[in-house]
């Protein structure tokens, strides 16, 4: 039997490098393929190869061992290739079934939308799938998971037998995570093939028959699922044996460095996001905030950081009282740092230089500034000396910051906020879609900083991240925290259902 | 809205191919009205760089634009859209003409930079309120912007008309009296259009570079510009930052106005400086809104319009027409990547690719 999908020797060249070289995949029909590899080893450029939306400079690409063009997404649809993107391409105002058959709409013979049978046809498609929907409701409304349900069955609906899936798990609660993963067995069942993309091993070892490793643009490994181990794919990953666990001294914990009480926040529909958060951080320790995003966590930092002023309650930095009204300027002034969420609009400026990048937060700082003046070339030499240390892979710090990948992006911001030695450091989702080396790297510096004795504030949705690195865990549940454990006596899964909001575990 | 403030620097390949484009559209209408394509673009080619007097013409009307110019490209670093500088500039300079009609008591010495100094108040009040708007009110600043140009040019109009006419005019023309003569700059060499006035051009410019790449405002000006979000986060303080940007370009419009006044007219006149603000922002646009960028983009400009008048005055070929010419070219300069897309590029290339291969063949053979 052909292979459902077969990129033979895809080369894909951009100028200044090479994301595919030689690669081939095979993916049989009927089986779930994992595609895994760090940041930058070119699994996206390999997948939007065969989603028609990139030209491979050589190679082919066999559907269903025919040999195919694909010049653009259309082409790749028509030959039944679905890709559930990792950001999601809904429209938030429109009805679920309005969503899924945007791509092909169900018309009345006047040309007119017949909702009532596009309705019928997502409900049907849904059972047939096992992926119930209401397709009435409001796609805006939907949590996360459901909406991802919503993107599935878009695509299904367009006919595809091939799926790629661009890292769907990491959005999802462990309880959502396995129920998708359950969604792809089925999917497979009725013969569909899943290319599915992660970086997360173990749902890797959970659901995929195959596994192929990309490093550097090559591919380095070919394995059965059951043939394979954890550890082997991970040193097919990073050319290296690796340890998962990041080495850690007890914490010192000494005086209380950030304090918040009593914090409320609405947001500007009038929703509340934070309801009576109180909390404390000491010197030397880290805190972990674990819990799905859109539960509080964003507006908790931006209220902490001076992001937003329309909040109540106190914060108390060090001995410095923190004033509503203080801007972030203030606050970094009082020791705070943050390595934020959303690193491409307010961790960084793509569109501005590495060098204008570094010297963001640091326009007090007297290696390179005097009053009024910044000296470009001595914030070079600080830079550069900073990014080495930090490993951070550019080309010239004249570079845009765009140019570097999202790990050595990220990288780089954590570079550049630890260099203003913050007595606070604010670290959010701090290895989000960052390679494992690059994750490692994070991980160590961070519990370096909370060994010279600062106070770090961790929130992550990624639950081995928060277990792994925090001191004390708080869980937040709808703009509150429903509890505080401890992560070294209890259960990745006990966190889970706290998230979830079913109150449990133990203060 | 999402702009992007730092465009890819228009390099000589586009230059080239967009002047070339542009002329050649040039060419066909020119021939299609009738007239004589080479003689036309032969004059506009001489009255811009054909002697030194033409030269020093084409310097003098590159000398606004770098006033305005510089005023649109600051206020684009830092993200807002100043379409209102020809209010600005209005403003400000009837504001120093009124200094200089009153005070012909005072030295040179003082009357001229008091006079800047007014224009330069004027002007940034002027801007003042679409900054306002944007930062305070929260809406657009480009409609309140481009409102205050009518305002400012009929009301400067109002004010010359009732209360400073100059004398022996009955309305038919709306101008001042002459400013007092110690402000009144002398061209640099008699028979020559140019004035002192291009050095204050260029220190304008000039303080515009210290400030993108010394200071720490610029910085923050920049930042603002390019990402508000991320310079929010790093603790600037945004809506100062584009109130500020704008009286600064507010400033340097009223500036410029009054700058061509004691250079040039030495009144004020109704109309006295036909579009300088939009010819400004265009200036800025060229030049990527970079200080050296929207230098030559100034004097691009300038030798255009220097042309163009010379087409105008020795040619049967009306300024109308002169103008479409000028403006084809500019259209296709600000059309980046068209050297790209004609095919020029990969000429250029090939030519580079060729020319160094011969080197090399010349090297062995040596």
């Amino acid at each position: 039997m052909a292979y459902a999908v077969e990129m033979r020797n895809i080369t894909k060249r951009f100028p200044g490098v090479v994301a595919n070289q030689d690669v081939t995949l095979q993916v049989r029909w009927g089986s779930i393929h994992g595609l895994i590899g760090e940041n930058g080893a070119g699994k996206t450029t390999l997948m939007k190869v065969l989603y028609g939306m990139y030209h491979p400079d050589g190679g082919e690409i066999l559907i269903d061992g025919k040999p195919v063009r694909l010049k653009d997404p259309k082409d790749a649809i028509s030959h039944s290739i679905g890709m559930v993107h990792q950001h999601f391409t809904l429209v938030g105002s429109l009805t679920v079934a309005q969503n899924i058959i945007l791509g092909k709409p169900i018309c009345k013979k006047t040309g007119i939308l017949d909702l009532d049978r596009a309705n019928k046809e997502v409900e049907r498609l849904g059972e047939e799938y096992g992926l119930p929907v209401n397709p009435k409701a409001f796609v805006k409304d939907l949590p996360v998971a459901m909406q991802q349900r919503v993107e599935i069955l878009k695509v299904l609906y367009l006919g595809a037998d091939i799926l790629i899936m661009d890292e769907p798990t990491a959005v999802l609660t462990p309880q959502e995570i396995q129920g998708l993963l359950n969604t792809l067995l089925l999917l497979k069942e009725k013969g569909k093939s899943i290319i599915l993309i992660t970086h997360k091993l173990r749902e890797l070892m959970s659901v995929t028959d195959d596994i192929t490793v990309l490093r550097g643009g090559v591919v380095t490994g070919v394995v059965k699922t059951s043939e394979a181990s954890e550890k082997r794919i991970a040193s097919m990953m990073v050319g290296k044996e690796i340890s998962f666990e990041v080495p850690k001294d007890v914490a010192k914990p000494g005086e209380e460095v950030l304090k918040a009480e009593h914090l409320y926040y609405q947001d500007k529909f009038g929703v509340t996001m934070l309801n009576d958060v109180s909390f404390t951080v000491r010197k030397g320790e880290i805190l972990g905030i674990a819990g799905v995003q859109g539960n509080g966590q964003t507006e908790l930092i931006e209220v902490l950081s001076g992001m937003t002023t329309r909040y109540q309650g106190r914060i108390v930095f060090g001995d410095r009282e923190i004033r509503q009204s203080d801007l972030p300027l203030k606050r970094r002034e009082a020791g705070l740092g943050h390595i934020p969420e959303d690193r491409q609009t307010m961790g960084a400026a793509l569109a501005a230089t590495l060098l204008e990048n570094f010297i963001m937060g640091g326009l007090s700082d007297l290696e390179y500034t005097s009053p009024g003046m910044i000296s470009y070339s001595k914030a070079a030499t600080v830079a550069k000396g900073q990014y080495e240390h930090f490993d951070v892979k550019y080309a010239s710090l004249g570079e845009p910051a765009g140019a570097l990948s999202g790990g050595n992006l990220q990288k780089a911001i954590v570079a550049r906020e630890i260099y203003r030695n913050p007595q606070i450091l604010i670290a959010a989702q701090p290895s989000r879609g960052v390679d494992i080396g690059a994750t490692m790297f994070i991980h160590e510096q961070l519990i370096k900083l909370r060994d010279a004795g600062k106070g770090i504030l961790l929130v992550s949705s990624e639950l081995g991240e928060v277990m792994s690195l925090s001191d004390r865990v708080i869980v937040m549940y709808n703009g509150a925290i429903v509890g505080e454990v401890d992560p070294k006596n209890s259960s990745e899964e006990e966190l889970g259902l706290m998230m979830a909001g079913m109150k449990g575990g133990h203060s | 809205m999402n702009f992007e403030f730092r465009q890819n620097p228009i390099n000589v390949r586009t230059a080239l191919a967009a002047i070339f484009i542009g002329t050649l559209i040039g060419f066909v209408m020119v021939t299609l009205f009738g007239y004589n394509p080479v003689e036309v673009f032969a004059t506009l080619l001489k009255g811009a760089f054909g002697s030194a007097k033409n030269i020093a013409t084409s310097l003098r009307w590159a000398t606004p634009l770098m006033f305005t110019g510089v005023a649109a490209a600051l206020s684009f670093r830092g993200g807002m859209f100043n379409f209102g500088i020809d209010g600005q500039l209005y403003f400000g300079s009837l504001a120093a003409t009124i200094v200089g009609v009153i005070c012909t008591g005072v030295p040179g010495i003082i009357l001229i930079p008091l006079m800047m100094l007014t224009s330069m108040v004027c002007g940034a009040l002027w801007a003042f309120i679409p900054a306002f708007v944007r930062v305070k009110l929260n809406g657009s600043e480009i409609v309140p912007a481009l409102m205050m140009n009518y305002v400012a040019i009929h009301l400067t109009d109002y004010i010359v008309h009732y209360y400073f006419l100059a004398s022996g005019t009955n309305g038919d023309s709306l101008k001042t009296e002459r400013i007092a003569e110690q402000a009144q700059f002398s061209p640099l060499a008699s028979g020559y259009q140019l004035t002192g006035a291009i050095f204050i051009g260029l220190f304008v410019v000039l303080a515009f570079w210290w400030l993108m790449k010394k200071s720490k405002l610029g910085y923050g000006i920049s930042m603002s510009g390019m990402n508000p979000t991320f310079a929010r986060y790093g603790g600037i303080q945004v809506d100062r930052m584009r109130i500020l940007v704008m009286l600064l370009s507010g400033a340097l419009a009223g500036l410029g106005g009054a700058v061509e006044i004691m250079s040039m007219r030495w009144r004020f006149e109704s109309g006295f400086a036909p579009s300088f603000g939009n010819d400004g922002i265009l200036t800025a646009l060229l030049g990527s809104s970079t200080p050296l960028g929207t230098l030559i983009g100034a004097i691009f400009m300038g030798a255009l319009k220097s042309g163009s008048l010379a087409v105008e005055r020795y040619t049967d070929v009306s300024r109308s027409l002169a103008t479409v010419i000028q403006g084809l070219i500019i259209c296709f300069v600000s059309a980046r990547l068209i050297s790209k897309y004609i095919g020029f590029d990969k000429i250029a290339e090939n030519l580079s690719v060729l020319f160094h291969f011969n080197r090399k063949a010349g090297e062995k053979d040596a």
